[in-house]
């Protein structure tokens, strides 16, 4: 036979789990008048909780795609990792072999000449792009 | 439970767009975070009862997702993780209110802001430390253990502690 502690353990349970009432809960509550007090009382504060509450609209996804883009740090994908270790190793190879065989002349003249050329592609891609 | 619904209906996607969005793909983690939001908004709208403070709290457990992405732990839900963060931002907005509230009221008397309904008021009159049990549980359906978990408190106590609101919820109708 249920007390009715247990009784009132159950029925709260019964209201947190949103479960249906166990029988044997249910007929203790007819024959006790403070469990039958308590019951009503719990469903009474049911109907608050579940008192529907003003519901917001979801943003359109261009606005998550900015928070994300504007938040996340690019990270640095292993191509990438690759690729500046080989770069990184071809220049100290060719400086390497600039300090071997004593190429420091030519080195320069050719340096410059590309940073000439270089700097001819950029003014010619950018009028391209202004254009 | 129409936020619950919602974030289920998208699981079956959910894994995979998890793995891209963890490599880096950030259309991924936008369609995540959209999924998502009603369910972390529905949160903070029961725990603040303010539409504005909740689209607030919202934003900032968005972007603290964004930035710790790469510490999410693929065998939790992403939904658990959200409302984890969203619960510490939440103690956090507690902490600052609570002190603004103090600096002002030093200043002025203020005024109480009016509240309209009955379950608003409710849950107000709790203390968070029962108010966010009775939220995860009543609303969500979190286990005690899950409950205990994203509240960092010991699972013990959660059951214990959301018998007492309700009890003292009881006294307050
Ligand atoms: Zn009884």
């Amino acid at each position: 036979m249920l007390n009715c502690q247990k009784a009132e353990e159950l029925m709260i349970d019964t209201l947190l789990e949103k479960k249906p009432l166990p029988k044997e809960v249910a007929s203790h509550i007819n024959e006790c008048q403070s469990c039958q007090v308590l019951f009503d009382d719990l469903q009474k504060m049911k109907s608050l909780l579940d008192e529907p509450i003003e519901s917001m609209n979801t943003p359109p996804i261009w606005y998550f795609s900015h928070l994300v883009s504007s938040n996340k740090e690019d990270e640095i994908t292993s191509q990438e990792t690759i690729l500046f270790f080989l770069l990184a190793g071809f220049i100290l190879g060719i400086a390497y072999w600039v300090i071997r065989l004593n190429l420091f002349g030519p080195f320069i003249a050719i340096t410059s000449f590309g940073a000439l050329l270089l700097s001819l592609v950029a003014v010619s891609v950018g009028r391209e792009t202004r254009d | 439970m129409q936020w619950e619904v919602k974030s289920r209906e998208c699981d079956l996607g959910e894994q995979q767009l998890l793995d891209k969005a963890i490599k880096g793909d950030k259309d991924a983690l936008s369609l995540l975070l959209q999924n998502n939001y009603q369910f972390i908004m529905g949160y903070f709208i029961k725990l603040t009862s303010s539409p504005e403070i909740a689209l607030d709290l919202t934003q900032e457990t968005m972007l603290r997702a964004i930035k710790k992405l790469s510490q999410f732990n693929k065998k939790a839900k992403l939904s658990t993780w959200l409302i984890t963060i969203g619960t510490n931002i939440y103690r956090d907005w507690l902490r600052k209110e609570k002190r603004a509230k103090e600096e002002l009221d030093q200043l002025v008397i203020n005024e109480p802001a009016p509240k309209n309904d009955a379950l608003n008021q409710i849950i107000e009159s709790l203390p968070p430390e029962k108010r966010l049990p009775l939220v995860l549980k009543y609303y969500y359906g979190y286990t005690y253990e899950e409950i205990a978990i994203i509240l960092e408190i010991p699972p013990g106590t959660v059951r214990s502690r959301l018998h007492n609101t309700i009890k003292e919820l009881r006294c307050k109708l």
